[in-house]
């Protein structure tokens, strides 16, 4: 079975942001709400390198492991979605995230967080597929409809990538091989330094 | 003699009211999704995933 993945190249995303208008078009992302962000490394020093980031869908997801009500889900493509109406906004899932793709609207009186909301890799939720309920809760249910986020089906430098994850490693392993490699931006050393 | 067997039996009554603890305990099992079914999780994702990867390779390998 496919398990959904996303991927963004850092050696092609261009921070144009794209991404974050057509996930916030295609899903009526609530104002205050970024599903998608893009955030740039280094940024103003040659060499900066940029990338997209939303849920990352992961196969053992730590904000369903802390989450007290169990309103998270994997779907058959390993996208990870959740029930708002189960959803009690403590945050939990929040912090548990390494990608912050949890977001909440704040738009309650005293502070309170409102229920969670991130990126659904364009899956809708636990409602009638493309049901008006579905939309105003989740967005839209483009996988329901054969199509793909469409993040990155509009990525116009096709940094940002998503779909199967065998099929996605490919395409990267790839491009890889045809910049002629560049050992030094992965591995040991790169992330632990020559002394680790 | 009856009405005082029957005011008795009444104040037993009153005086249990509440006391009863039903055995049938609903344990949830932690780590189990609670929330209503997803209509896509019953549709055929094996189709979908030729219709998707189809899309895939439409729209996203490289030009």
């Amino acid at each position: 079975m496919a398990r959904m993945k996303f991927l963004c190249d850092a050696e092609r995303c261009i921070e144009c942001n794209s991404c974050v208008v057509a996930c916030k078009n295609e899903n009526d992302v609530p104002w205050g709400v970024n599903r998608r962000r893009v955030v740039v490394l280094n940024d103003g020093v040659p060499g900066e390198k940029s990338i997209s980031v939303a849920c990352m869908h992961c196969t053992d997801a730590p904000c369903a492991a802390v989450c007290p009500v169990d309103c998270f889900y994997t779907t058959d493509e390993g996208v990870v979605l959740h029930d708002k109406d189960l959803c009690i906004g403590c945050g939990y899932c929040f912090y548990a995230c390494p990608f912050g793709a949890p977001q909440y609207p704040k738009q309650e009186a005293f502070g309170v967080r409102g229920k969670m909301d991130k990126c659904t890799f364009c899956a809708g939720g636990p409602a009638d597929d493309n049901s008006d309920e579905e939309f105003a809760k989740y967005g839209s249910n483009r996988l329901a409809q054969g199509k793909l986020p469409l993040c990155a089906e509009m990525c116009s430098t096709k940094a940002l990538i998503a779909g199967d994850g065998d099929m996605v490693a490919d395409i990267y392993r790839e491009r890889v091989l045809k910049r002629g490699g560049r050992p030094q931006t992965w591995g040991w050393d790169a992330a632990y330094g020559s002394q680790g | 003699m009856n009405k005082l067997y029957g005011l008795f039996l009444g104040l037993i009554i009153v005086a249990l009211t509440g006391c009863y603890e039903s055995s049938n305990v609903t344990v949830h099992k932690p780590g189990v999704y609670k929330g209503a079914s997803d209509p896509l999780l019953s549709a055929n994702a094996e189709e979908r995933a030729g219709s998707l990867n189809q899309r895939f390779k439409l729209g996203q390998l490289d030009r």
